[in-house]
């Protein structure tokens, strides 16, 4: 017992001990340096630059400010290059920005143009439906990602009528259905 | 008469026996094995649930005897239909004295957007049992209200798109805790290194130790014993500052190996003097002055001075 205490009171141990929380100091200060500096790159957007190794959180910092500054395309291309990054709940988020991007345009178009976009509306709205979904699957708990789902379903056109086909006779050629040409043409 | 009373005591056991008959399982604790599985559905509530909700479910299913029930036999989570979505699900027994009984405990999520309340029902789900005879069976339909979360009184073009999330900053209140704590740890260390020099140092002070031990011993008395105690002590110290017995004839080098105590070299020759006298004069029997005490701590004292600054 008395050999342990000599051994922790030792200068060796003692200061192996000091050498260890140092490093462990040095390595925090170093993540809390790079976490402020990660913030303060957060509220000045235009200063983020995005390249192979950036942050995750600073690309939709980035694909944000993006987005309310009526850039959706390049919105769009950033936050594809995170989906599959960060946690559920990060993803969760980027998956709500986009669905909710797309369903922004979808709605506009919709309000603007009615069923003559219904092509480009329902494109719109199915990647929006899919985005929020995927989010909702992430955390179930969004409620404006509900809430924009929901949305999304209302104004999602009806699928258009085939034409029916309802012609009964047969008819040998495009003659044959020209209108004062008794039996048809030639 | 007797033939009648006969007629009415066998009556009576006829109607005794057929009441048995028709009671008698039904009191039964033990549940008759079934030809077929039957599966119950039991769910918190069937009303009030919106798009996103998880719905969790879960059926007691009754198995023939000889026959089990695995996860194998639940299908792979994903969509069930364009508005349900299956997550997870597993089997579990209820418990040891109903071995036929299986638990299904299944969770679904709800995609369904409706514009005012309506009824929905989860499609029946096929499972299988694993034994002599496996079979097939369906679990019972379930239906359940969905609500809006719209309000359906809000036009399509009145709705507002709920805005884009910006970014949150990250948290660094974990990491200041953490770079605190660690800081901390150093501050601790160091005050056990300090703490540890101090002792150590303290240790290496013979003439410290000395002079706290010799104080109290001449204080109370001014006997030769006592003078001869504090004597020994002092002797002590010198032996432990020099590494080796300390004799007069080496004073010189103990003052070259420590400068500190060179100040007091005449006095050190005293000492020693006096300490031959106490401790080798057969004849020192009558008192000594009355302040060789106070000299002897006066001593003292001045080697603890020179000691501090040797170090």
């Amino acid at each position: 017992m008395e050999r342990l205490t000599r051994r922790l009171w030792s200068r060796g141990f003692l200061g192996t001990l000091l050498l260890i929380t140092l490093a462990g100091s040095a390595l925090s200060a170093r993540q809390l340096l790079t976490l402020k500096s990660h913030n303060r790159l957060l509220s000045t957007h235009e200063q983020i630059v995005i390249t192979n190794d950036t942050d995750p959180q600073l690309i939709f910092a980035k694909a944000y400010e993006q987005q309310q500054n009526g850039d959706p395309l390049e919105a769009i291309q950033l936050y594809g290059r995170i989906l599959q990054r960060g946690d559920a709940k990060f993803r969760a988020q980027v998956r709500f920005n986009l669905g909710t991007l797309y369903l922004r345009d979808a709605a506009r178009i919709w309000k603007d143009r009615g069923l003559l976009e219904h092509v480009r509306v329902n494109t719109l709205l199915s990647a929006a439906k899919d985005n929020l979904r995927e989010s909702l699957v992430l955390v179930p708990e969004q409620w404006d990602a509900r809430y924009n789902l929901e949305y999304a379903l209302r104004i999602t056109p009806p699928p258009k009528e085939k034409p029916k086909n309802d012609f009964q006779g047969s008819k040998g050629s495009v003659f044959a259905t020209l209108p004062a040409i008794p039996g048809g043409g030639p | 008469m007797a033939v009648i009373a006969r007629r009415i005591a066998l009556g009576r056991l006829g109607l005794t026996m057929a009441i048995t008959a028709i009671f008698l399982p039904g009191c039964s604790t033990e549940k008759s094995p079934v030809s077929k599985p039957v599966a119950a559905v039991n769910a918190i509530r069937d009303y009030g649930y919106v798009l996103g909700d998880l719905i969790p479910l879960s059926f007691t299913i009754q198995l023939p005897e000889g026959e089990s029930m695995d996860g194998d036999a639940l299908p792979a989570p994903g969509p069930v239909n364009k508005w349900l979505t299956l997550r997870s699900g597993h089997v579990e027994m209820t418990s040891e004295t109903t071995p036929h009984t299986v638990q299904v405990q299944l969770i679904y999520q709800l995609f369904k957007g409706v514009r005012e309340p309506e009824l929905a029902t989860i499609p029946p789900l096929r499972l299988h049992t694993a034994g002599r005879t496996p079979q097939s069976f369906e679990t019972p339909p379930w239906s359940f209200t969905v609500t809006p979360v719209i309000p359906p009184e809000v036009l399509d073009d009145d709705v507002e798109v709920r805005p884009p999330r910006p970014t949150e900053p990250v948290p660094t209140a974990r990491a200041s805790a953490r770079l605190y704590s660690w800081l901390a740890g150093v501050l601790l260390v160091l005050a056990l290194l300090g703490l540890g020099e101090f002792t150590r140092h303290r240790r290496t002070r013979p003439f410290a130790g000395a002079a706290k031990t010799l104080r109290p011993i001449l204080r109370s008395r001014q006997d030769a014993d006592s003078l001869r105690q504090a004597a020994r002590l002092l002797h002590r110290a010198f032996d432990q500052t020099f590494g080796e017995t300390l004799f007069a004839r080496e004073l010189d080098r103990f003052c070259a190996a420590h400068p500190g105590f060179a100040p007091l070299r005449d006095r050190l020759n005293s000492f020693f003097a006096l300490s031959g006298a106490l401790f080798f004069d057969p004849g020192t029997t009558t008192p000594f002055e009355p302040d060789t005490g106070k000299w002897l701590e006066d001593l003292a004292r001045r080697c603890v001075v020179a000691e501090r600054k040797s170090l």
